[in-house]
């Protein structure tokens, strides 16, 4: 394949070929189809009638809110009150925790850190089916069995480290040089942190935040398994518990993901490009 | 691990010194007094992380029963749950059954992730559609990706993918995505996969942008078709990346819980458990906590080996 001259120039291994960009057309053409029907299905199932799921087709036939109506009259006020309350408190835990340490772990040399980073990155690979044992017998020694601050102080023990290890490069990259004419001036740690360094990272910090929050809403087995009562669960338990009951009624269940899934929408649609960059670091540098 | 994870914090950093003199350089104008600000958070993990690990090797030497399982005084066994757990079907038949879904579901990711990485970074019209949905399922809730699978492929005409392939002519009655043993196992390999791709396929889009232009350029005076490009310029680039997310996702899928639970809580029988699962199932369906712990220390000891290459590959990364 020797056909240079319509390629544009310096993008991308296979700009040029025609072969070669058709074949990407026809796979993008499938990532699209294997990504957005599931959600279309989603959507479709959740504005259909009951008693239309066993002949309607991908798409409802008589389009109705039925659904959301009859589960806004139940459950979901109180779920969304449980989900708002937990992934709040654990966002706000988590970056009350992990900034500090992020700074605290930025720039210093001392023999700690490599232990204290590798305790981080070794807290984020324990299965969570491990640790939920162990967490329930200590959650009942404080007594926070079946308590949503319980659930909170568990997933932080997710996001702490992850929330870490994004913040501590940009903590990093911020100059020297602004740390000592700061300490010139006479403003202590805590107020270079707060009065300066933070609102620097203001952007790095909210996306931090926003991944925290969107994965704490999600979280499932934490909140399963320390909360005994109905009243207590977040939307990801109600849901998970009812994917089994709902065994006929899939268009109330639909419009319940449908729901939960809202914040992440929001969070995309705000944020996209930074996303990737907080992925990038926390993951993977 | 002896050499520090190397700090760079500037153009002439204390790290330049230090490789040098092969110690830490002097402690410019930054007292140690600032790692006090870590304090409050290891402090917290050591309470919420440590200390529990160790209540879960205690719990796995004891024989707890239900209601007894915040106590500390029940009676020590000894290995009595471990040889339980060896002597035990379930666990043996997960540990083949584990290795099958940690290696399919890898691949998937790495080939499928790799693959949109390399479309989503053309330029083509309308793109902002499917990177916009690969962005969305990424941080979608696995239950919500799991409810709306568990509908998907259910069992009868009613499930979408059923209703697709029964109007295909591919098969002549619904298939039993999730209730017959190897259908229902490779059904949630596959939904791991599906939503995995979108992290592996960021993460790489963003490596596949550090690529140096020149590089290409080069390659293509030279007259490299594209295939040789991606083997030869691409692939080598992006290589550390893929190697750190392959161990990566290898422990992410080690660690899948949601997907199993929401689509088939680790059934029929326990056809579609793997080994952490079975630590669920032993202590929250039997609640019998002794053995659901021992199952528990077997899967951090096997996450542990996971995530030795990978501590390895961050610290080359971290000093290069």
């Amino acid at each position: 394949m020797s056909v240079a001259e319509s390629a544009p120039p310096g993008r991308g291994i296979h700009s040029e070929g025609r072969g070669w960009r058709r074949l990407g057309l026809v796979f993008l053409v499938l990532i699209t189809l294997a990504y957005g029907l599931p959600l279309l299905w989603m959507v479709g199932t959740s504005l259909k009638q009951a008693g239309d799921l066993a002949t309607d087709g991908w798409l409802p036939s008589h389009p109705t809110m039925a659904a959301y109506r009859s589960f806004f009259a139940t459950d979901f006020l109180p779920a969304l009150r449980n989900s708002v309350v937990i992934s709040g408190t654990t966002t706000l835990l988590s970056l009350a925790l992990a900034v500090p340490a992020a700074y605290g772990l930025s720039r210093v040399r001392s023999r700690l850190i490599v232990p204290g980073l590798v305790l981080l990155l070794v807290v984020q690979l324990i299965p969570t089916s491990a640790t939920f044992i162990p967490l329930f017998r200590l959650l009942a020694q404080l007594g926070l069995v079946n308590s949503q601050f319980g659930v909170s102080l568990a997933q932080a023990t997710l996001f702490v480290p992850f929330a870490v290890l994004i913040l501590r490069p940009a903590f990093n990259s911020l100059p020297p040089a602004l740390e000592e004419a700061a300490s010139i001036d006479g403003a202590g740690r805590l107020r270079f942190l707060v009065r300066i360094a933070l609102p620097l990272l203001r952007n790095t910090v909210l996306v931090t935040a926003a991944i925290v929050l969107v994965s704490s809403w999600g979280e499932l087995v934490y909140s399963l398994t320390f909360l005994l009562e109905q009243d207590k669960y977040p939307l990801s338990v109600y849901i998970a518990q009812s994917v089994g009951r709902f065994n006929n009624t899939w268009n109330l269940l639909m419009s319940v993901a449908v729901l939960a899934s809202l914040p992440v929408l929001l969070v995309v649609l705000a944020a996209q490009r930074r996303l990737r960059d907080g992925v990038t670091l926390g993951a993977v540098k | 691990m002896t050499v520090p994870l190397a700090e760079r914090s500037g153009p002439l950093a204390a790290g330049d010194a230090r490789r040098v003199t092969g110690r830490p350089a002097a402690r410019r104008r930054v007292p140690s007094g600032r790692l006090l600000f870590a304090l409050p958070a290891f402090a917290f993990l050591i309470v919420f992380f440590v200390y529990p690990l160790g209540l879960l090797i205690d719990t796995s030497v004891r024989e707890v029963s239900l209601g007894s399982a915040a106590n500390p005084g029940n009676p020590v066994v000894g290995a009595e749950n471990y040889r339980t757990v060896l002597a035990e079907a379930a666990f043996r038949e997960a540990v083949p059954r584990t290795l099958i879904f940690l290696v399919g579901s890898v691949a998937l990711q790495l080939v499928l992730g790799l693959c949109v990485a390399l479309v989503l970074n053309e330029r083509f019209r309308g793109i902002a559609v499917p990177r916009f949905l690969i962005y969305f399922v990424w941080l979608l809730p696995p239950v919500v990706s799991g409810a709306v699978w568990k509908y998907a492929l259910d069992g009868t005409e009613q499930g979408a993918v059923n209703d697709a392939l029964l109007a295909l002519g591919l098969v002549d009655s619904p298939v039993l995505f999730l209730t017959r043993p190897g259908v229902a196992l490779a059904a949630i390999t596959m939904v791991t996969a599906w939503a995995g791709v979108p992290f592996v396929a960021i993460v790489l889009t963003a490596a596949l942008k550090d690529v140096p232009g020149e590089l290409y350029e080069a390659a293509r005076v030279d007259g490299c078709s594209p295939w040789h490009r991606f083997r030869w310029v691409t692939l080598p680039s992006i290589a550390p990346t893929l190697s750190i997310l392959g161990t990566l996702l290898l422990i992410y899928s080690f660690k899948a819980f949601d997907y199993i639970f929401v689509l088939t809580q680790g059934g029929p029988g326990t056809s579609t458990s793997t080994v952490p699962y079975l630590a669920y199932l032993y202590s929250f369906a039997q609640f019998d906590f002794g053995l659901g712990s021992a199952v528990g220390v077997v899967s951090v000891l096997t996450a542990l080996v996971f995530a030795v290459p990978y501590l390895l590959q961050v610290r080359k990364e971290e000093q290069s």
